[in-house]
């Protein structure tokens, strides 16, 4: 019964998308108001059968129905409640049904959102591209990545093998993909507005910046996507690391990087009028980078820790990024010179010269890390040689764009729109120039060293008093709705980011790692710290068997340890003693052999704790920011005076 | 009055930089590297990519061959060998994909390059831009001899 | 000027198009990328003392074949070529192949243990560090090595793949062949 359903779920949807889509695109072209109500009517049938496909899928897990070649290969009596509910996106087809799942949840929002305004061709057309991607993507369960095939189960079968241990390991199994993914295909609605625009030729309306505060939505929650990826690395992987340059971590920032640089482009085009061309071809770059994205994670053409199981998928999404390039980019070459304003900036010491400046900056950074991560694939195809393109090349090439960036921070909230003086920037900058040598006389106090890290401090420094400084007199003037709306959600934002970039600075310079073989009852000390080992732990949990060396770190009792699961490899679970300051991270290296000697790897870190909180506080940023204007008008209402009054003024 | 509040203005942003600059002059001369023979080692295995595992450093990873690279860079560090000598023995037996950063030289030399020549290039059609704008505004600014006569016309129109 | 965005795109298509054959084409990457740098260069040394036979030096063996085991007692696949090996020095009673294992991360008590388990009668060398691996460019256990009589690396095996007794004389039959 849940194949039968599941099944069921997967062709009502996919078929729902297809008819959906045809006739509004009927309904389009003749202008008939009856198909319009008709194709949105089907469209909601794709809501209900992604929502039945995911429940069957989940139910068949839940009852541990192994008939289900996805529970026979995924699932486990044995696997805790949570895990198992999670374990509908551990693997392959279960994450594509949560792909399809979350899309027909935005198709549901838009035709919600937009209802009144469906009759509007810009709108039909929004939701026939949304429900032709929603279309691929149920396309793919109908073949490749069916998750309700059917197995006879052998005779023997005891039990299945539950997930991959290093997928029940971690509660953030449960929160980090369905963010990214709200994330991810978030953007598939700016998208299919930006296509809509180009199709309709209707882009001087304000439909872009309309649909700004659904690139935020999505913005929002792929920013907490990483962070939840990063944190999760670094709790269960055992090295202190929490972002390794890996291509899948950096396929996943690249949408990030251009959709963070549309956000701040936009604004230039609502004062402006201008660059309507360059915020499209941004919306569309999201886009497909989010696809490019997929296709690295499954397709196993670069090697990843992250990396799903390969499969047939892979050319499949491949085909459809070059769809998606090819519609884009022939939509934006065939109306673009149509669609240019004859806007231009005054200076660019303006605000509207350092958004330029900032999209200019995000596209080198996205640059770079596009080709580190593909260049292994270049050299290979020209040279047949095999090279790396690791954390060294990233971390040297995007530590200049980083400082820049940190500049721009601080200097462009100060910056009025149009121009600005050097009298005037001076004025406004001295308190944030304070507050970057205060920054910097500070962590030379604290013990910091080092030219590179030491700049950074006073980048940041400069770009916090900056947002304070804006913060502040918001808040000064509007009492508590200084805190949100537009701009000062935005400095909410970026001290968030600010945190996170002096976290990321600090933690990586000054970085102190270790390894040691303790035998029971000897202690060593390592960074003003003392590790006693105490002995071993074992506890037989029903999935796995966990064995945890007891170290006394300081007065505190940390247990890392070794899970061994009934299948799979064994996986270490590092233990975290966290503060604000700093960080000590105790791993088990191997399995110890007896309790008397055991071998640990010991990493501190400062400031850890302010990467999650900084995230924390970019995420809030993004809410504050979203909160409505006391004047709710939508920017693509009309601005003008009534015509009709207006002719009845002038003809008495 | 007046006078003294910028002078005292000019005053402040010399003192942040004297202070800035001893800052700094303090931070950076006390930096001296890594301590201990164990966090040269650690800072060279953080280079040496672990051939087993998927993209990993020997630094990280705790497989068996991690964990004898790593062993095996401590004993070539005490017996005095350079981090590029140390290197150098791992292109050898594995070839030049055990090491993270990619040769400067030659085609791979391109992955350092390219960036920054595309920066160049990018920063350049920006700054070509502002100059067209500029250009532009001043084309505007001077009224033409055709838009003075038009106003002179409507003037007299009016009265 | 007019159709810039024409061009624009053109060059950006072009681009696109270049980076999907790129990745269209490019061979998905296996784990542990196999490592035959060695193969053709001459053997780096092999010295040290046994758990069987005192101390053993590859250098010795010039004139002889040579198959190197890499093993280790806690590696499964390792016990599924040994026999292999077992098998390999019995059709060679006179030396001309011999066998020599090299002990990966491991400890001496296991590695007798091992043997005394699964039989050989082979030198096994007990190396401390792994050094003698890395020389070999060794990413993971088993791996074997033949070394010709002349004193050169020709052939590599990863895993248990291969490592069969009959495939090993058939390699060394057909180099011998070859001249």
């Amino acid at each position: 019964m849940n194949v039968a359903l599941g099944d069921a779920g997967v062709v009502l949807a996919f078929v729902s998308s297809i008819i959906a889509s045809i006739t509004l695109l009927v309904a389009l072209r003749n202008d008939d108001e009856q198909m319009r109500r008709t194709g949105v009517k089907v469209a909601w049938l794709v809501v209900a059968g992604a929502v039945l496909g995911f429940v069957m899928l989940e139910r068949a897990l839940i009852t541990r129905d192994f008939t289900v070649k996805y529970v026979f290969d995924n699932g486990s009596s044995r696997t805790p409640p949570l895990y198992n509910f999670a374990t509908a996106w551990a693997s392959l087809e279960g994450s594509i049904l949560l792909w399809g799942l979350v899309l027909a949840g935005y198709v549901g929002v838009v035709l919600t959102k937009f209802r009144q305004r469906i009759a509007d061709p810009l709108v039909t057309w929004a939701v026939v591209v949304i429900l032709l991607v929603t279309a691929f993507f149920f396309a793919l369960m109908l073949g490749p990545a069916d998750p309700f095939q059917t197995v006879t189960l052998p005779a023997n079968f005891v039990d299945g093998p539950g997930p991959n241990p290093l997928l029940q390991n971690h509660v953030l199994m449960a929160i980090h993909p369905p963010m990214l993914y709200l994330g991810y295909v978030g953007f598939t609605v700016p998208f299919a507005f930006a296509i809509a625009a180009l199709v309709t030729g209707r882009v001087g309306e304000g439909w872009l910046v309309e649909t700004r505060r659904w690139t935020l939505f999505a913005w929002g929650f792929l920013t907490l996507g990483i962070v939840a990826g990063s944190w999760w690395s670094y709790d269960v992987l055992g090295w202190g690391g929490y972002w390794g340059w890996d291509p899948v971590e950096n396929a996943s920032l690249l949408p990030w990087l251009t959709g963070t640089a549309y956000l701040h482009s936009v604004m230039i085009q609502e004062r402006r009028g201008m660059l309507r061309v360059w915020n499209l071809s941004l919306l569309c770059a999201t886009f497909s980078l989010t696809i490019l994205g997929t296709f690295i994670t499954r397709s196993g053409v670069l090697q990843s820790v992250h990396a799903f199981s390969e499969s047939s998928i892979g050319p499949l999404f491949l085909a459809f990024f070059g769809v998606i390039a090819a519609v884009s980019i022939g939509l934006i070459g065939w109306r673009g010179d149509r669609l240019r304003a004859p806007g231009r900036i005054d200076s660019p010491i303006s605000r509207e010269g350092s958004f330029l400046a900032n999209n200019l900056v995000f596209a080198i950074f996205a640059f770079v890390i596009l080709l580190g991560t593909v260049f292994p694939l270049i050299v290979e195809a020209v040279q047949g040689e095999q090279i790396t393109v690791g954390t060294p090349y990233f971390e040297r090439m995007t530590m200049p764009v980083g400082m820049v960036l940190l500049f721009l921070m601080a200097v462009a909230p100060v910056l009025p729109w149009r121009k600005a003086s050097g009298e005037l920037l001076r004025k406004r900058l001295e308190w944030p120039a304070w507050f970057a040598i205060g920054s910097l006389v500070l962590a030379v106090l604290v013990g910091a060293r080092g030219i590179t890290p030491l700049i950074a401090f006073t980048l940041a420094g400069f770009a916090g008093g900056a947002a304070l400084r804006q913060i502040v007199l918001a808040t000064r003037r509007n009492g508590w709705r200084g805190l949100v709306g537009r701009t000062n959600g935005g400095m909410i934002v970026h001290l968030g980011v600010i945190i996170l970039a002096v976290a990321f600075a600090a933690s990586n310079s000054y970085l102190r790692q270790t390894e040691v073989t303790l035998d029971r009852g000897e202690a060593i000390e390592f960074a003003d710290m003392s590790f006693r080992y105490e002995g071993t732990e074992i506890t037989d949990l029903p999935e796995k068997r966990v064995t945890a060396a007891l170290i006394v770190v300081e007065g505190e009792e940390l247990r890392p340890a070794i899970s061994q699961f009934v299948s799979g490899q064994p996986v270490g679970t590092p233990d975290t003693l966290g503060g604000f300051t700093r960080d000590t991270q105790v791993a088990l290296t191997a399995l110890p052999e007896n309790s008397n000697k055991v071998v640990i790897r010991i990493t501190t870190q400062p400031l850890i704790a302010w990467l999650w909180i900084g995230g924390v506080l970019m995420a809030v940023g993004t809410v504050f920011s979203a909160f409505p204007h006391r004047i709710h008008r939508r920017p693509t209402d009309p601005v003008s005076a009534d015509p009709a009054a207006l002719v009845d003024a002038t003809s008495t | 009055m007046r006078g003294f509040t910028t002078q005292w203005r000019w005053l402040s942003w010399v003192l942040m930089g004297i202070i800035g600059v001893s800052a700094l002059i303090i931070g950076a001369t006390g930096d001296t590297g890594p301590a201990t023979a164990g966090e040269r080692r650690s800072e060279l295995a953080a280079t040496i990519r672990c051939p087993q595992c998927r993209g990993q450093s020997v630094q990280e990873s705790d497989v068996a061959i991690a964990v004898e690279i790593r062993a095996d860079i401590s004993n070539r560090i005490a017996a005095g060998e350079t981090d590029d000598q140390i290197r150098q023995v791992y292109i050898d037996r594995y070839g030049r994909s055990i090491v993270l950063t990619p040769d400067s030289g030659g085609f791979t030399g391109l992955v350092w390059i390219v960036p920054v020549v595309a920066a160049g290039l990018a920063t350049a059609a920006v700054a070509l831009a502002f100059q067209r704008w500029r250009a532009q505004a001043d084309a505007l600014a001077e009224a033409s001899d055709e838009d003075r006569k038009l106003v002179a016309e409507l003037r007299r129109d009016r009265s | 000027m007019k159709n810039r965005s024409a061009i624009a795109a053109g060059l950006v298509a072009a681009v696109v198009a270049v980076f999907i054959v790129l990745l269209a084409t490019s061979d998905t990457q296996q784990t542990g990328a196999v490592n035959f740098e060695i193969l053709g260069e001459v053997a780096p040394p092999i010295q040290g003392p046994t758990i069987n036979a005192g101390d053993y030096s590859l250098q010795d063996q010039r004139g002889n074949w040579v198959v190197v085991n890499f093993f280790a007692s806690w590696c499964v696949a390792c016990r599924v070529e040994h026999p292999e090996l077992v098998e390999l020095s019995e059709r060679h009673p006179d030396g001309d192949v011999q066998i020599v294992g090299v002990m990966f991360a491991d400890t001496e008590e296991r590695a007798r243990e091992f043997f005394d388990e699964l039989g050989g009668d082979w030198p096994a060398l007990v190396e401390e560090t792994g050094s003698i691996a890395i020389d070999y460019g060794v990413t993971a256990v088993p791996e074997t090595v033949l070394v010709s009589p002349s004193g050169r690396v020709v052939q590599k095996w990863l895993g248990a793949n291969g490592v069969t007794a009959d495939e090993i004389d058939s390699v060394i039959d057909r180099l011998e062949a070859g001249g």
